[in-house]
């Protein structure tokens, strides 16, 4: 549906460098980098919104790379909605269907429709200035997809919404993508918008792929420390492998597999380490060390504990409850266990 | 010099015989006639043109007063057209015009030096024809006379001073006098330096009699041995000798003293060749133009306008007085104010009395009188109306060629952009003489493009296309940055939706650009105009016919004063104010639509 050889693009301060991207038929993908990684530069390019300094980009089997944005059939929605302001809701809307008059009808039907699912029926005369922030998300879709394209892009289309606007627009996207026949490329720094929404991703770090998979490949096994970091592990340090086991520092892990020998790096999430009070005698046990506790920070829903393990420092995270039960500070009291297949080689 | 007098005779015989033998009325002259002459010149040569153009309604006699080498110079050098020249010097039209852009000279007037002061000069009570050299010596004693390479008043100045060096025996006296007067004491025409005299900023300037006269001020009249009047003393006139430029940048020539006589010839090229012969058999005419030149020799002057009425402090209105309430609701505020705010507030007023108290001043100082004969002059509206409809012009064309180039600067990055922006701004920056006489020789006849312009039949210097070309040029900067800065507001990012939508660039750019960047445009266009309607730098050496606005105020304070230019400068900053402020009001009220 989609492919990218290849694709460099260079400019002042910043270039993309040989981008190689696949996005199948219909489906939900998503870019996941920090901000300035150049996923949206991708996504411009996709639409042909940035020239090209090299490699290829293909759109349902069609080479688009030197071709105009309005010829593409790749819609696009920001994240500041980019609504026209001097137009209605509906104008904005029917904006594009003087460009498609051969799907006309289609266009026709599919604006009922979309207002319709999309919950703007009682906006359609208003003034897109007064509307608030998820109304106008969803008129920016509804406009994008009244053309019917064959990809829509999404740049970080719920960041600048808050909390539970967020979750609905949400819903909203994965309905949306279930029920159109068309593929939806989503950029974004959030992981948990990228796996509720998403079905492959790509990890785009400093105008790179990082690594590429199904969602939850990258979340659970990521290629590089900085996957490892973007995709939540607290834990990442390079460690020294050998015979099964891993050296860190003055600490020696036992590991699930053999891995192959060498300076390799390892990942594990801070809510798969076990800490529990040096009375509950765990010691013994495979992986489990005594660690003294440095911080201990309240962080809402869960807390999260600083320890250090023969010099090696690790984040624990732990049920709220538990946070003040376990420990005190610096005190050299607790049990920390890392299970064997917990720890992730990369 | 025997073939020239040969000439000269046969010149007037055939223009006497023209006025004995008036032309049928089929061949009555008609159209424009164009009219170079000395600045001392002014008046006689305006009231001769009401009584010809009542005799001859079908021509309209263009005048152009300026120093007569100049304006000789402007028909030799640069190819202006024209069709009489009329010199304060008989010698310069031999000197510069013939034999290649005229063929004959005639002497029809003459004059005489003299140096006129105020009532308000220093040592004006002291100053006589025996002391006011001495007192031209004197310290803080400000006097000057007009350029020497430009106006034969200001060499004739120069030649009188050495003149009086021999004749009341001082030597030294020349160097003595020219070492009290400072370089910005010479202005380019001597009936510049009247207004000067008028309004306080000189003690004494040099000046023919006859402009003396024509504008009430007091004169020493100098011994015929020195003032150059009399022909008799031409002898004596000769030994007083002073270099001029020449015809090319860094040539000299050399000016010897003799009588002041005014000469005239019909150019060789003249465009309307038949109406100028018949305006020069009316000038030659005992009972029609010589009559007035006579008179003006004679010091009895055609003169008109010379109302002395003025209105004074009468006019004057006096602002109302601010209510209490306003004073004691800003008083509220002030005591919420940041320290800042009261430099701010300080620099603000500073700014605007900057700003309005010369305009004040004219504004007081015109006369409701003078304005109302400002309004009933037809030359006067012709001319605000030229200014606004060049400076619209000007303003339509920058619209339709600089709107796409500002957009290509806002939106688009590319090698040499900064010098493109750079190139664009060159017009603010550089002086406009320099714009106009940078477009004379681009339309010359010697430079290619002028000749393929000459070719097509589109006539540039002197006419309309000329003016608005080059209102163009200095008011596209304006209207191009301003505009760059609107289509920069817009985000980009709903150009790539519109454009991701299947909508092209041009008809992006008609349905989201230009609606939202159209009050830029409003305001790059009210610029562009103002500055247009203002220009006078550029326009006056492209087209002093026909009249704009500002080249009509600098004509009438350089030809006839203060007096005459301040009406018709209130009365442009009137329709101005009124233009720009429905303007601006218009825009403010679609913005707030929007």
């Amino acid at each position: 549906m989609i492919k990218i050889e290849n694709l460099s693009i260079d400019l002042p301060g910043f270039s993309l460098a040989d981008i190689q991207l696949s996005v199948g038929r219909g489906e939900f993908f998503i870019l996941l980098g920090p901000t300035g990684a150049g996923k949206t530069l991708i996504l411009e390019a996709i639409a042909g919104l940035v020239p090209v300094t090299r490699g290829c980009i293909f759109v349902q089997d069609r080479e688009v790379t030197h071709l105009m944005p309005e010829k593409r059939g790749v819609g696009i929605v920001y994240q500041d909605y980019a609504l026209f302001p001097h137009l209605t809701v509906m104008e904005n809307i029917r904006y594009g269907l003087p460009y498609h008059r051969a799907d006309r009808a289609g266009c026709e039907a599919r604006i009922g429709q979309l207002v319709l699912d999309l919950g703007i029926s009682s906006l359609v005369r208003r003034s897109v200035r007064h509307l608030s922030g998820g109304e106008k998300q969803r008129v920016a879709l509804a406009r994008a997809l009244a053309v019917n394209p064959a990809v829509l892009l999404l740049d970080e289309p719920l960041s600048a919404l808050d909390t539970g606007l967020r979750d609905e627009i949400q819903k909203l996207l994965k309905n949306l993508h279930q029920t159109m026949n068309t593929t939806f490329i989503m950029v974004t720094h959030d992981f948990t918008e990228a796996l509720f929404l998403g079905q492959r991703a790509a990890i785009i770090h400093k105008g790179r792929v990082e690594q590429t998979g199904t969602v939850s490949d990258v979340f659970k096994r990521p290629q590089t420390p900085f996957a490892a970091v973007f995709t939540g592990f607290k834990n990442v340090f390079p460690a020294e492998i050998d015979n099964g086991r891993a050296s860190v520092g003055g600490l020696r892990l036992q590991l699930s597999a053999n891995h192959l020998r060498g300076r390799r790096h390892l990942a594990i999430r801070a809510e798969d380490i076990h800490i529990q009070p040096r009375a509950a005698g765990a010691a013994g046990a495979v992986n489990t060390f005594r660690a003294s506790v440095e911080t201990m920070l309240d962080r809402g829903p869960y807390g999260e504990i600083g320890v250090t393990i023969e010099k090696q420092a690790f984040t624990v995270f732990v049920k709220k409850a538990e946070l003040q039960s376990i420990c005190q500070p610096d005190t050299d009291n607790v049990w920390v266990t890392i299970a064997p297949q917990t720890i992730h080689v990369i | 010099m025997k073939t020239k007098s040969i000439l000269v005779m046969v010149c007037m015989a055939l223009l006497a015989g023209g006025a004995l033998w008036p032309a049928p009325a089929a061949a009555e002259p008609k159209g424009d006639v164009i009219i170079f002459h000395a600045g001392s010149l002014t008046v006689p040569f305006a009231e001769m043109e009401k009584r010809f153009e009542a005799r001859y309604p079908g021509v309209d006699l263009l005048r152009e007063a300026g120093g007569s080498t100049k304006m000789a110079r402007l028909i030799s050098e640069v190819g202006k057209p024209a069709d009489i020249m009329a010199s304060a010097d008989f010698a310069v039209i031999d000197k510069t015009l013939i034999p290649d852009h005229a063929s004959w000279n005639i002497r029809f007037a003459s004059n005489q030096l003299v140096l006129c002061y105020t009532e308000n000069s220093r040592y004006a009570d002291a100053v006589n024809a025996d002391n006011w050299y001495e007192i031209l010596g004197r310290k803080g004693v400000i006097w000057g006379h007009s350029d020497p390479n430009l106006d034969p008043c200001g060499y004739r100045s120069l030649m009188v001073l050495k003149l009086a060096e021999i004749f009341y025996q001082q030597p030294g006296l020349y160097e003595k006098l020219i070492a009290n007067r400072p370089e910005e004491n010479i202005r380019p025409k001597s009936v510049e330096l009247v207004s000067l005299l008028k309004t306080g900023n000189m003690d004494y300037a040099w000046e023919y009699l006859s402009v003396a006269v024509q504008h009430d001020l007091r004169y020493i009249k100098l011994d015929d041995h020195i003032n150059l009047g009399n022909y008799q003393y031409d002898d004596d006139y000769r030994q007083a000798t002073v270099e001029v430029t020449g015809k090319a940048p860094g040539t000299f020539i050399t000016r010897t003293g003799k009588s002041c006589n005014y000469g005239v010839t019909l150019v060789d090229d003249a465009p309307n060749a038949a109406a100028a012969t018949a305006f020069l058999d009316y000038l030659l005419d005992p009972d029609g133009g010589l009559r007035c030149s006579r008179a003006w020799g004679n010091l009895r002057l055609c003169r008109p306008g010379c109302r002395r009425t003025r209105c004074g402090r009468s006019c004057r209105r006096r602002s109302k007085p601010a209510s209490r309430c306003a004073i004691s609701a800003a008083a509220a505020k002030r005591r919420r104010r940041e320290p800042f705010i009261y430099i701010s507030m300080i620099s603000c007023a500073a700014v605007s009395a900057f700003i309005l108290l010369p305009l004040l001043q004219m504004f007081f100082q015109s006369s409701l009188q003078g304005l109302k004969a400002t309004l009933a002059d037809r030359v006067v509206l012709k001319a605000i109306g030229l200014s606004i409809y060049t400076a619209g012009w000007a303003a339509l064309i920058s619209f339709v060629i600089g709107t796409p180039f500002a957009f290509l600067l806002a939106r688009k990055n590319f090698a040499g952009k900064r010098i493109i922006e750079g190139i664009v701004d060159l017009p603010i920056m550089i002086p406009h003489p320099i714009i106009g006489i940078a477009m004379l020789g681009l339309v010359g006849k010697h430079h290619w493009l002028g000749k393929l312009i000459h070719a097509a039949g589109i006539r540039v210097m002197g006419t309309e296309t000329g003016i608005i070309l080059v209102l163009t040029f200095v008011g596209l900067p304006f209207y191009i940055n301003t505009v760059k800065n609107g289509f920069e507001a817009v985000p980009v990012r709903l150009e790539n939706v519109s454009r991701s939508l299947g909508a092209p660039l041009i008809t992006t750019f008609f349905r989201v650009t230009f609606p939202l960047a159209w009050r830029s445009m409003l305001v790059g266009l009210i610029l562009c105009s103002a500055r247009a309607i203002s220009e006078f730098g550029a326009v006056i050496i492209v087209a002093y016919h026909p009249m704009v606005a500002p080249v009509l105020i600098y004509e009438r304070f350089t030809a006839y004063g203060l007096k005459y230019s301040q009406p018709v400068a209130v009365l442009l900053i009137l329709i101005c104010l009124v233009l720009f402020i429905s303007f601006r009001v218009l825009s403010l009220g679609r913005a707030r639509d929007r």
